[in-house]
């Protein structure tokens, strides 16, 4: 437990590897904690990915010794990309299930995890979201810690140490960038779905 | 500037020509640059909703501000409920007796929680649950109807009114004697088994949330608050939260070890066993089994190690030690004297209210209903299930606790080891310069991917472990519930998953010790036991299973090792285990002796027992003390002239007897034990020849098995010593085995036994019965013509039991007569329609609502139908298919929809429903119908929810997948679905592949 709060101080005082260090860890906390509550939870029930991140903080971090926003914004950027990860491999999987893939009686753990708070189809904009990547690495990490933790604004900007306007502006640009990208993509407007 | 700047200042620009001029400007000769930001700042214009986050559930809880309290007066509306008066106030919140204007005007009662909850979470969690509530429907619980957020956003529940008192202040003071409480209690105990059986655990079971009202001068308890405290209480993962948890709900008097355990996710049904233990506990004797004193001064870590470790002394032992003046008045309330309640509540009732209150909790009741029927033997003063706890599992709870934590932990830590240690290894080569070679290089880079791979199996391990455990407790219930193929399946996909982990082949052990397929729970128990050392009786299980499998050299391994175990712990519990099962071999190379000093020191601590006096004979006469032994087996028999197991004793007293030398006495005493296994071996017959459904009845056990077992080994052994031959093989265990794999559906092995048995009984007009019976669901949807000749057979072999009338008549329509469908649907009807039997009445309905016009006056099926409507509230869809079938499809939509929303339902409702419409001509109403019975057939067939198996409970399930598509078909051919509706059309081509490939498949074998 302690070691994600260490991870973090060293992030803080600069250690280049430290980061490298946290998003396993992170990733396997939060496999983890979705494996746990479906194993507890009644069949069928979902699991809300920002629930599972905000657990995986509460179990992670030791809130005494790292309550800087600072220390927070690390966690959650890889926690951001543990959750993009586990979702998309799920979203995959999922659309191979439906080719007629492998079909097993017993659910994938991570088919639980229902990203409820995210409006969009996770594959696509995943993969609008990595070419974004490449020419705006700010805007698409904002849209990470947005998109797939459920951040607000603030606390995005918080996490990202930019002002709280500037945050907006670039959340409007990036989802501008990232509808028009998904839009161009599959020439049907089939990638602008309501989410319920 | 760049491209995101432009955009950002064109977005901010509202005036179209300014935002050109500026874009003209900004992009100067850069046409594609301008061409980009123009649509992007389309896109933003329509984007919407896109990406933001519905729910942002994260935000609330992370900087939740401390909401203003906002006096709430009578007369404040919120949502659609006006305030009318406070009526309560808890740990919780604050209840108002409030009015509902819409949809229905009704008085309901309004909960407002106290402010520190994160609203939104609290609502979405209810959310998540609310289907769930829906299902339930029973008249000692109070309904949950809606829950949501006041304008100072505290979230808030609006229930069923109830007003009603506390159950312990309504018993002390009308002064409810023990045995009227103890009934009260039971109903309570029915209503939380209804609430289990549709996966919703309450986990604030307390005497506050017991409510008792009086209907019609009868005290009626109602239990409010379900799924109030799992909305609110979910996420308590630590120690500040615990405090808010403890403050919010009050008192931790009512929280079981788990609970306080603060895991706050590991909580299941039996948490609420235990807090009904407490309640009984308080109920009985007028204290909470920790005082309520000592826990409010006890600092919270304190409480939680009271609640985990400190065992609670037995009720009697507790009013023992309490003052006289208060003992006087506890008694008093229960119109008895101290002595006379300290009497009543010892022994029994103490077991009762401990085992509710183990801290293992595998070791309390498994269903609420277990708990209430042991109960219902004490008032009935039938021999109770709970037993005093005993040293050898107190020594042994250790060990035993958190097992499949402390595997998983292991597993985890060891394979992360290897994992990390073969990665380190493969770096440091990688790394290595030395490493120049490429075959070296190769065999660093498989190292790693070893590594890798090693890492993702290990998660997929922890994984698949956690399933396994998932599919166990499933199964747990499933076979609490009786449940018994269902349960196999989950164990056996437990034991599938995880092979190495011992929980599920000792659970499937237990499944088939109970149906007495002994030679198969001596499988899985041995491979249990290669897994891990068994614990407390499963010890004596494998001995006496191994020797009853001929496998005595097995037996005495065990033998052995349970006397090792007793000399290191010196249990007393396990000692009389120990003796027994070293008594069952002839003394083959241990000390002959050392049993009987065991037994000597048992018989010495306890010597009215007379079981131990017997197993004192018994280690005497495997001795060879034959005076000592036929001494203390007859002294066994005169002790205690009523003892049930004193059968026993006989095969070792005519062993004995023949050892003297007394022959008459040898042969009479074989005689009375041929005797004895003769009628036991009838009780268990008789106590499992179910009749209606293929379950019923098997599993009950009259007597324990494992001393059926014994007596007849031993009475074998003494035939074999005093005739030189073995007793002649009893066609009645065919007819055991036969029940039990019907039970499970295995039905071509029930049929080899049934034929083996019948060789033996050939007149017995019963097991004809059940044998055609079982080959008609053997032939069922494999061979439905075959189906109907063999339900035929078993139905003019016993023509008085009306399922088997639908059975037959169903095999026929999907055979394809529909003729003799309708002729056997009339002879049914003629035969039963004075029938007051609501099972026999649900089972001609059924039969007959399958085709139009089955029965000359499809009126008649209607009156039926109310009849079957005693059995359960699910009979709607009876009465609802009856009244369709009867030309009133006003009142045929009243009861489907009923049936549909509230209870149990069957699964034809909405094709019913969907006909129903149509001829009353609602064609939009028709077609969402039609629609919602496609989706659930599709769901039926893959859902293994607690719903779905509740209901085949309920249901039967032989002949469902037959109805279905049957009258969905109808229903979709009267209603004709238009081309132009695609949607319909496929889920309809969906719903007839369904009918096609997975409905119609023969049932499991």
């Amino acid at each position: 437990m302690g070691d994600v709060t260490r991870i973090l101080a060293d992030i803080e005082r600069g250690d280049p590897q430290a980061a490298e260090q946290l998003l396993p860890l992170v990733y396997e906390e939060l496999r983890k904690l979705a494996a746990q509550k479906m194993a507890q939870e009644n069949p069928g029930q979902t699991l809300q990915a920002t629930a599972l991140v905000h657990d995986a903080y509460v179990r992670l971090v030791d809130h005494e010794n790292a309550q800087a926003w600072d220390s927070r914004g690390h966690f959650f950027a890889a926690a951001a990309e543990a959750m993009r990860r586990i979702l998309v491999d799920n979203a995959r999987r999922r659309a191979s299930l439906k080719n007629g893939g492998h079909l097993s009686r017993e659910p994938l753990i991570e088919s639980a995890i229902a990203a409820t708070e995210i409006t969009g189809d996770i594959l696509a904009v995943d993969e609008a979201l990595t070419k974004l990547a490449r020419s705006d690495p700010q805007a698409a990490e904002l849209v990470k810690l947005r998109f797939f933790t459920g951040l607000t604004i603030k606390q995005a900007a918080a996490s990202m140490g930019i002002s709280s306007r500037s945050a907006d502006d670039v959340w409007a640009y990036a989802r501008a960038w990232l509808l028009h990208e998904i839009e161009c993509d599959q020439p049907r407007p089939a990638a602008h779905r309501s989410g319920q | 500037m760049n491209e995101r700047d432009i955009f950002i200042e064109a977005i901010r620009t509202a005036d179209a020509t300014d935002r050109g001029i500026f874009l003209d400007q900004a992009c100067a000769n850069d046409a594609d640059l301008r061409q980009r930001v123009e649509t992007l700042v389309e896109a933003h214009e329509r984007a919407g909703s896109f990406l933001e986050p519905a729910f942002p559930a994260l935000a609330a809880t992370l900087d939740t501000p401390i909401e203003p309290l906002i006096a709430t007066v009578p007369g404040t509306v919120i949502g659609s409920y006006k305030l009318l008066e406070q009526i309560g106030e808890g740990g919780m919140g604050v209840v108002y007796m409030a009015e509902q204007a819409a949809p229905v005007r009704r008085k309901v009662a309004l909960k407002i929680i106290k402010p520190g909850m994160d609203t939104r979470e609290v609502i979405a969690r209810f959310e998540a649950e609310r289907q769930a509530l829906a299902m339930m429907d029973h008249q000692n619980i109070a309904r949950v109807f809606d829950a949501g957020a006041t304008q100072a956003s505290r979230p808030y529940f609006v229930m069923e009114l109830v007003r009603g008192v506390p159950i312990t202040d309504y018993c002390d003071q009308n002064n409810l004697p023990v045995h009227e409480r103890l009934e009260l209690f039971v109903t309570v105990c029915h209503a939380v088994q209804h609430a289990h059986q549709k996966g919703i655990i309450h986990r604030d079971i307390k005497p506050s949330n017991v409510l008792v009202t009086l209907h019609d001068g009868r005290p009626v308890p109602k239990v409010i608050d379900f799924g109030v405290a799992k909305a609110i209480g979910q996420q308590l993962t630590d120690t500040t939260l615990f405090t808010q948890f403890a403050q919010m709900v009050g008192t931790p008097l009512y929280m079981s070890p788990e609970q306080a355990e603060l895991t706050g996710l590991d909580i299941d049904t039996r948490g609420d066993i235990y807090s009904l233990g407490v309640m009984l506990y308080e109920l009985l004797i007028g204290t909470t089994p920790f005082e309520r004193g000592r826990m409010k001064q006890a600092a919270l870590d304190e409480i939680r190690r009271m609640i985990r470790e400190e065992d609670p002394p037995s009720p009697s032992t507790r009013l023992s030690s309490t003052a006289g003046e208060t003992q006087t008045a506890v008694a008093a309330h229960r119109r008895v004297d101290p002595r006379g309640l300290s009497r009543l509540v010892q022994g029994d009732l103490d077991w009762i209210v401990m085992k509710a209150l183990e801290k293992d909790r595998t070791r309390r009741y498994g269903t609420a209903n277990g708990f209430a029927a042991d109960i219902g033997r004490f008032l009935n003063d039938e021999p109770v299930e709970a037993r005093p706890p005993s040293t050898a599992y107190r020594f042994r709870k250790f060990a035993r606790r958190n097992r499949v934590a402390f595997f998983a932990t292991s597993l985890v830590a060891g394979g992360l080891v290897a994992a990390v240690v073969l990665l380190a290894v493969s770096n440091a080569l990688i790394r290595d310069e030395q490493a120049h070679t490429r075959h070296e290089r190769s065999i660093a880079v498989q190292l790693q991917r070893t590594a890798e791979e090693r890492a993702e199996q290990l998660r997929q391990g922890v994984l698949d472990l956690q399933a396994a455990h998932r599919l166990l407790e499933r199964g747990r219930i499933l076979l609490e519930e009786q449940n018994w193929d269902d349960a196999d399946a989950a164990f056996t996909r437990a034991i599938k998953l995880r092979p190495e982990y011992s929980g599920p082949w000792e659970a499937r052990a237990d499944l088939y010790i109970r149906l007495g397929l002994f030679d198969l729970a001596v499988h899985d128990l041995n491979r249990a036991y290669e897994l891990q050392e068994p614990v407390n009786w499963r010890w004596m299980a494998l001995a006496i299973l191994r020797l009853n499998g001929d496998d005595p050299r097995g037996c005495h391994e065990v033998s052995v090792r349970m006397r090792q175990q007793t000399r290191e712990a010196g249990a007393r519990e396990f000692a009389v285990d120990a003796a027994r099962v070293a008594s069952l071999l002839p003394a083959a190379d241990t000390d002959p002796l050392e049993p009987v000093a065991l037994a000597q020191s048992l018989v010495d601590a306890e010597p009215a027992n007379a079981f131990l006096r017997y197993l004192l004979g018994l280690t005497h006469y495997r001795a060879g003390q034959f005076e000592q032994a036929a001494a203390e087996l007859n002294e066994a028999l005169s002790m205690s002239p009523d003892w049930e197991a004193r059968r026993l004793a006989y095969p070792v007293l005519a062993m004995t007897w023949h050892r003297l030398g007394r022959d008459a006495d040898a042969r009479r005493a074989l005689a009375d034990a041929a005797r004895a296994i003769e009628v036991w071996t009838g009780q268990i017959c008789q106590s499992n020849n179910g009749n209606w459904a293929i379950h019923q009845g098997v599993g009950q056990w009259p007597v324990r098995w494992w001393d059926w077992l014994e007596c007849r080994l031993f009475y074998r052994e003494a035939r074999l010593l005093i005739d030189g031959s073995p007793p002649p093989e009893d066609p009645r265990l065919h007819v055991i085995r036969a029940r039990a794999f019907a039970g499970l559906r295995r039905t071509r092995m029930a049929l080899d036994e049934y034929e083996a048995a019948i060789a033996g009984l050939p007149d017995d007009p019963q097991l004809q019965f059940e044998q055609w019976r079982t080959r008609g669901y053997f032939y069922g949807y494999r061979d439905w013509p075959q189906a109907a000749r063999e339900f035929a057979k078993a139905r003019r072999q016993m023509p008085d039991q009306p399922l088997i009338w639908n059975f037959e008549a169903i095999a026929h329509l999907a055979a394809g007569n529909p003729q003799v469908y309708r002729q056997l649907c009339s002879e049914m009807l003629a035969r039963f329609a004075d029938t007051q039997d609501p099972r026999s009445a649900q089972d001609i309905v059924c039969a007959c609502v399958l085709r139009p016009q089955a029965v000359p006056d499809p009126a008649q099926l209607i009156s039926l139908a109310r009849v079957a409507s005693g059995m359960h509230h699910g009979n709607r869809s009876v009465i609802g298919a009856a009244c369709f079938r009867a030309g009133q499809y006003e009142e045929a939509v009243r009861q489907l929809e009923e049936a549909a929303r509230l209870n149990v339902p069957r699964g034809w409702e909405w094709s019913f429903l969907a006909m129903a419409h149509h001829h009353l001509g609602h064609t939009v109403e028709a077609q969402r119908c039609l629609q919602s019975a496609a989706r659930w057939m599709a769901e039926a067939d893959t859902s293994s929810s607690v719903d779905m198996r509740h209901r085949r409970l309920i249901w039967g399930g032989f002949t469902e997948r037959f109805e279905f598509p049957l009258l969905y078909a109808e229903a979709a051919t009267l209603i004709g679905v238009t081309e132009a509706d695609a949607a319909v059309r496929k889920t309809r081509n969906q719903s007839s592949d369904f009918s096609m490939t997975r409905w119609q498949r023969p049932a499991a074998d």
